[in-house]
Formats: C-alpha cells, structure tokens, sequence
C-alpha cells in the first residue's frame, strides 16, 4: 500500500520535472487566478456633436452642477488647449455603497474659435463658435480601489475567484437591474438635459417624455 | 461576440416639408417607450449652416426578447436645411419646421447577447446545431417580430408626417423668422 503511495507521488513528480525541461517547448502561461477588473459593465456611450455658436462656460458648468447636485464628486482629468483646439476629460464618481460606485465620463473636444464677443439679450456675453463633440458614458466599479488606488479583493487567488463567484452569481441581477439600469437612465437623463441647455431641435429625453 | 443577424436592411422614409421637429422626435420616443425599448442615442449632431440646419440623429435602441436573443432597431435620420418658419393654420400663427428629412430603418436580431455560449469550441458548436434545427421556428419568429415593430415604427412616422401634409396642403413658400 505505501509503496504504491510513493509509487503515486513520484508519477506527479516526473510530470513536473517534464515541465521544467529544457528541451520541451517553452510553456504557455496559464494564470491559476481570473483576470481582475474592477468595471462590471460600461453604458453605452451617448454621442453630441454640435456646429455653430455656443455657450462654453455656461455648457461647463452646467453639466459640474447637474453631476454635483446629484452628489457626483467632479474631477477633470484633462483640460488641454491648443487654440484652435481644446480637449477637456472629466469624470464624475458616486459611492453607491462600501462595494459598487458610479461613474458617468465625459469626453469634450472641440475645434474653432473662442470668447467671441456677442450681445445676447441686449446684454455682452462671449461665446464660442466651433465645431465640437461630447460623449458621455458611464461605468460600474464593483468593488472600486480604496483611496490610494489600491484594488480590494484582489491579493491572492482565493481571494479573486470569490469576488468572481460573487459578483457573477450572487449579486449579478443586482448590479444588473438596480445599478446599471439606473445609472443608464441617469445618464440618459443628463444627456437629455445637455440637449435643452444646447437648445437642440431633437431634444427630450425618452423616460421623461409626457 | 454575439451573433448580429441583419433583418431589416435599409428600409427608407423621405419626406420635404412642414413638420414639427419637437413632435417628431417625442413621438419616436413614445413608440419605443410602449414597445418596451431601451433607448440608445448613438449620435445627435447639429450644424449650423447657411441655407439652413443640418441635423443627424442615430438612434439604436434594443429591446431583450429573452436570456438569449434581443431586438435591436438601428434608425438614423437626416435632416436638411432645417429652418423654423412660422405659418397659418386656422387664422393663427404656428412655429413649425422645415426641413427635407431622410430616414433609415435597420433590424437587427442579436443572438446569445451575453457571449455565453462562446467561451468554448464546443459550446459554439452546440449554439450552431440548436440555433440551425432545435430553435429554428423561435428564431423565425423572433424575426418576423422584428419585422413587425420595425414596419409599425415606419407606418407611425409617415402617418405622421403624412398628416401635416394633410393639414397644411400642398407645399407652399412659408414666410421666414429670424433664425
């Protein structure tokens, strides 16, 4: 009985030396753990594009308090300006929970000219007249990285496949439903409010539409 | 990937003339609301030009069907030297639009949506043989549903714009405002 143990135990042994041999081909790496990501499931992206005469300032900040009064916390990554051009990335965050967070992105870029004195109203105003696009997209972080930016239940293995487990299984129709069907109709409801800030002629927004 | 099946291909509505833009649009919207719709704005470009606003619209909006296949509409709308103008409808002045509109319609019937059945070799092959013989009559009628909405969505939008036509008579010069 011990002798066909042993008998076992150098069998696996043997395979593993056959792996390590020099004159096999190199092995394919195959990770042991799942990939870790930390989007559940980006929203379709929202296109504007507009050509003529525009508001700047006032479309800026009205899309930072629109984000801000739904308790977003703002960051613009980039804001690069190269007249004629300028290029402006900002991401909006909200922590739903300790686990899931909410972030809507938005990708400005535009071509022409700016603070152009107009009167409006009777009253000076500078505006700029350029050709621009505006994509607004979202995004589930389950979970999201602590404040350094460290990933969480990412340290081992173990720990990788539970959090698969778990967020393929357990909390699946919940990210599903409650938070992505959410936040796309948030954002379905900001893309339609830039719309009328823009004065577009096909503006609305579907889920409010009476 | 999911598999895309072309369904509708490029099915036309044109129309030049008086319409309310707002009208249309909120229309649309009500029919995808009713038919149960999610709605997916791909792109909403607007130009101002000279002899009048160019506007694009392309909208794809998707509905589940069930875990496995999904209707997805892909309508994309042009609209040409777009102008406000303001006419006479029963002694009072209406805002209405004006504009030469080209309209697409796309159907598309997407099949295991979730890419559940494409992680292996075999799964592929199995979601082949069932989507071939086994599931052929619920696929046939998966896209003839497919036709269906897409036709409605079509016969609701010219009707539409087929009743200003009705209201307002035969095309004449409008009087222009101030853009």
């Amino acid at each position: 009985m011990a002798d066909g143990l042993k008998n076992l135990f150098e069998r696996f042994k043997k395979k593993e030396e056959e792996l390590v041999n020099e004159k096999d081909p190199i092995p394919i790496h195959t990770p042991k753990a799942p990939a870790h990501k930390e989007s559940v499931g980006s929203l379709y992206p929202a296109r504007i594009k507009f050509r003529g005469l525009y508001d700047l300032d006032g479309l800026y900040k009205f899309m930072a308090n629109w984000l801000r009064q739904r308790r977003f916390k703002v960051y613009e990554n980039l804001y690069k300006s190269k007249p004629p051009e300028l290029q402006i990335n900002i991401t909006a965050e909200r922590e739903k929970s300790g686990f899931v967070m909410e972030v809507i992105t938005i990708y400005y870029h535009s071509y022409g000219d700016y603070d152009i004195d107009t009167v409006v109203n009777g009253k000076k105003k500078k505006m700029t007249n350029a050709r621009m696009t505006l994509e607004i997209s979202g995004d589930i972080l389950a979970p999201y990285s602590d404040i350094f930016g460290r990933p969480r239940w990412a340290a081992s293995a173990v720990e990788l496949r539970l959090l698969n487990l778990f967020r393929n299984w357990f909390m699946k129709r919940e990210l599903e439903s409650v938070y992505w069907d959410t936040l796309y109709y948030e954002m379905q409801k900001f893309h339609g409010a830039i719309k009328d800030f823009m004065k577009f002629e096909a503006k609305g927004n579907m889920y409010e539409s009476k | 990937m999911a598999e895309r099946r072309l369904v509708i291909d490029h099915m036309r509505l044109k129309y030049d003339g008086l319409f309310n833009a707002h009208e249309l649009y909120k229309l649309i919207d009500n029919w995808l609301r009713e038919k149960a719709f999610d709605k997916r704005e791909l792109r909403n470009e607007e130009q101002v030009r000279a002899e009048g606003k160019y506007i694009e619209l392309v909208l794809m909006p998707w509905k589940k069907i069930s875990d496995y296949a999904r209707h997805v509409i892909r309508l994309e709308i042009r609209m040409h030297k777009f102008k406000e103008v303001v006419v006479e409808k029963d002694g009072q002045r209406v805002k209405m639009n004006q504009a030469k509109i080209d309209m697409i319609f796309d159907g598309y019937l997407d099949t295991d949506y979730e890419d559940r059945w494409e992680s292996k070799p075999f799964y592929f092959f199995m979601r082949s043989l069932f989507d071939k013989f086994i599931y052929r009559t619920y696929s046939t009628q998966f896209e003839e549903l497919l036709v269906e909405n897409v036709h409605q969505l079509h016969t609701a939008i010219k009707s539409f714009l087929n009743l200003y036509k009705y209201e307002f008579g035969p095309m004449t010069v409008p009087e222009m405002t101030k853009l």
